[in-house]
């Protein structure tokens, strides 16, 4: 045993006694980072539902329990009603399940006084999705959405620091992103044969049949498609490095062009209009299921410079345009905001030098920025939910803001049926 | 722990092989592949899909080159702190550990800065100087980390040990796999972790055993050995294209010279993944030791041509290798 007198405090009237609702890719995901935070996180398991009896709630169940001595418990439930119920000491509960179960699982949380991390999208329903803001006022419990670059601290860096204090791109005028995954990576999902839930229990839980369980992605009334599952990321990470700036309006473009059997669209491309203080931002976003070039990222172009982020690791650049003069940015290389990577080449007259050099094309100066994500991408989500529990910080993703991201992103899919350009009012990102 | 991914192991060309369904995905640097036998194509290929996401999961867990993995996290930990580790890298780590103590510390996943130290940025060999040996040697060692026997943690005890689970990470991901295609009832199955490490979940109804062949990666048309494989796994580790594999075991060992390439049977992927690394730089007499304390191992070795090594005769074999039955 390396830590000493730790496990004692299992139990510990500290600790944040904590659920997990819906064990999936997803949850398992969220379950991960909280493990990894140590037997000291003062976040203990109690229980873990999933209605995949012989799926997903047996795996983590026993992930959980092999975790026992850092005081973690995975007591596996089908029912969230009856886990809500026999589990007398939670604090939170992280809610993981398919988009359409939100709602009613967040709810019911805040009805027992819990505290809740809800998966985005919050909602596949508008209407669903400010009920969940206005239970947990109700409730005085806090609501966290999983829009978990909110915390990640290479994202904080580049808002705060390199955008806003620095302001190395100016006068932003466009933002572009996208999520292409491969044919390969988006084929439907299978189960191991005879781990089936029974079909009195999918009927129950909304589900047509195992296969519609496993993909519920794809489904109307269930999901919102790529958009939605990819999208609302990056279109969230738009808003606030805009200052959480909300778009005037919509417009988009998208089918279910390529896989069968499919209701949501496969691919996706939006365009939205921000109006900011510093003028108009035109933004447009891109997402596909047929083929993976450049991934992801988020790209935000200003009149003197372009940020390139994205949450996969190590993958952030940094642009000067090659009119602005190397030394403006030269302060904040100084001050170590952004590191420089490679200089520029210019086929300038050099000092002393009465002719124009004639060599390859000038390339811009690209920089970086000074900081690594070093723990689980979403563990500093988590952590600030924990700590905005123990009055140590204030939610990062609050319902609220997660209700305005819900609103341009499902207004997309709306945009898309319509075939039309939708106008978005302000009081309709209110709840 | 460099390995190359090449097709030495497998005979892919071999007709048994071919009505097996067969998938591909690129992770962990290399290309995963499987053969699955089954009736139902679309099971099959829900069942790979499935496998493929798992090793994705791996590497985000165990990858060096991401900031966030686990072992980013130990390489980047401090003198005497835990890093509390998902349950795979736990594991990974523990297997490398019993691997490091069984052959001799010819395998060793501490040697990220020997291997700095003795290759330059093109990985090219470069000769560096006493000291540098020096400062390498003392950040390389499976004694610069604890393992807790009991829970998920490992404490650091140097700081600045590099970890590296390139010459496990692939036979671990491989066991994993292999764990989840019998989940799926998909036995009848080949595993490839980049064809330099193979294992076989389970032979299918017809098939004497999966076809392997290996071959001089010197002179490819040269295939020394064809076997079936029935069950466990098979490795080859070697050193073509200027690939080096340094010796950790002494600060005097440097770069291994004399065999060309070497192969390992043995009853699960990780020890199969590791020892064939190990094989590189142990002695003739050490690999015989080796094989004959582990049940179910055998070594195929290739002389570098040449070198003082290969005196004897071209391929040497040891232990359990004789008793297979070779193809011809």
């Amino acid at each position: 045993m390396l830590a000493n007198g730790a496990l004692g405090q299992a139990g510990n009237k500290k600790d944040i006694n904590i659920a997990l609702i819906g064990a999936g890719t997803q949850g398992q995901v969220l379950m991960n980072a909280i493990l990894k935070l140590g037997r000291n996180s003062g976040v203990k398991f109690r229980a873990v539902c999933d209605i995949w009896e012989k799926g997903n709630l047996r795996r983590v169940s026993r992930i959980l329990n092999a975790y026992k001595r850092y005081g973690h418990k995975g007591t596996a439930y089908v029912d969230y009603q009856e886990m809500l119920e026999k589990e007398k000491d939670l604090d939170a509960v992280l809610v993981a399940t398919p988009d359409f179960w939100h709602a009613e699982h967040t709810i019911a949380c805040f009805d027992k006084g819990l505290h809740v991390y809800c998966e985005k999208e919050m909602s596949n329903s508008l209407d669903d999705a400010k009920d969940m803001v206005l239970a947990g006022r109700k409730a005085g419990k806090l609501l966290q959405i999983g829009h978990q670059r909110r915390s990640n601290p290479r994202y904080i860096y580049c808002k705060d620091k390199v955008i806003n204090e620095a302001n190395l791109l100016n006068r932003i005028t466009n933002i572009s992103g996208q999520w292409h995954r491969s044919r390969a990576a988006c084929v439907d999902l299978g189960w191991p044969k005879g781990t089936d839930i029974p079909a009195e229990t999918l009927k129950k839980y909304g589900f047509d049949d195992m296969s519609q369980f496993r993909n519920w992605r794809w489904y109307k009334g269930l999901g919102g498609g790529p958009i939605v599952d990819l999208g609302s990321h990056q279109i969230d990470v738009y808003s606030w490095f805009l200052g959480n700036a909300l778009p005037s309006s919509v417009m988009a473009s998208g089918g279910v062009d390529y896989w069968k059997d499919h209701e949501w669209y496969d691919n996706a491309i939006a365009i939205f209009e921000f109006p900011t203080e510093k003028g108009l931002v035109r933004a447009s976003y891109e997402t596909l299921t047929t083929n993976s070039s450049n991934g992801y990222y988020e790209l935000f172009m200003g009149d003197e410079g372009t940020l390139l982020i994205s949450e996969s690791a190590g993958r952030g650049e940094i642009y000067r345009e090659s009119w602005v003069e190397e030394t403006k940015w030269d302060p904040w290389v100084q001050k170590n905001y952004v590191t420089l990577q490679k200089a520029s080449v210019k086929a300038e007259v050099k000092e002393g030098d009465d002719e124009v050099d004639v060599r390859e094309s000038a390339t811009p100066a690209l920089y970086r920025m000074p900081i690594e994500m070093k723990v689980p991408y979403h563990q500093p989500h988590l952590v600030n939910f924990f700590d905005s529990i123990r009055g140590k910080a204030e939610l990062n993703c609050p319902g609220e803001i997660g209700y305005e991201t819900a609103v341009m992103v499902l207004k997309v899919n709306e945009a898309i049926a319509e075939g039309r350009k939708i106008e978005l009012k302000p009081e309709e990102f209110k709840v | 722990m460099r390995k190359r991914q090449s097709d030495q192991v497998v005979d892919i060309a071999a007709k048994t092989i071919a009505d097996a369904h067969h998938f591909s995905h690129e992770a962990m640097a290399t290309v995963y592949e499987l053969y699955i036998a089954d009736e139902d194509d679309d099971y099959a290929r829900a069942g790979a899909q499935a496998a493929f996401a798992e090793v994705d999961r791996l590497e985000l867990e165990m990858s060096r080159f991401l900031s966030n993995s686990d072992i980013s996290r130990l390489n980047a930990a401090e003198h005497g702190e835990i890093v509390d580790l998902g349950m795979d890298t736990f594991e990974c780590l523990r297997r490398a550990k019993e691997m490091h103590d069984k052959t001799g510390g010819a395998f060793d996943i501490s040697v990220g800065a020997l291997y700095a130290c003795w290759l330059d940025e093109d990985r090219r060999l470069r000769v560096p100087s006493a000291e540098e040996i020096e400062q390498a040697h003392a950040l390389t060692g499976m004694d610069h980390l604890e393992i807790d026997e009991e829970d998920f943690c490992a404490k650091i005890l140097t700081e600045g040990v590099q970890f590296d689970l390139g010459g496990i990470g692939k036979g671990f991901a491989a066991e994993k796999v292999a764990e989840l295609l019998r989940d799926w009832s998909l036995e009848q199955s080949l595993v490839l972790a980049g064809a330099s490490s193979v294992l076989c979940v389970g032979v299918p109804e017809g098939m004497s055993g999966w076809p392997m062949k290996l071959r001089n990666p010197e002179k490819r048309t040269e295939v020394f050995a064809r076997f079936d494989l029935k069950e466990g796994a098979v490795s080859g580790s070697g050193r073509q294209k200027g690939q080096h594999i340094i010796d950790p075991r002494s600060k005097k060992a440097g770069p291994v010279e004399g065999r060309l390439a070497a192969w390992s049977i043995a009853p699960d992927a990780i020890a199969a993944d590791a020892s064939s690394t190990a094989f590189m730089m142990l002695s003739d007499e050490e690999i015989r030791d080796y094989c004959l304390a582990n049940e179910g191992t055998a070594a195929i070795i290739l002389p570098q041509v040449g070198s003082d090594i290969s005196s004897g005769q071209a391929v040497k074999s040891y232990g359990q290798w004789n008793q297979r039955k070779l193809r011809t």
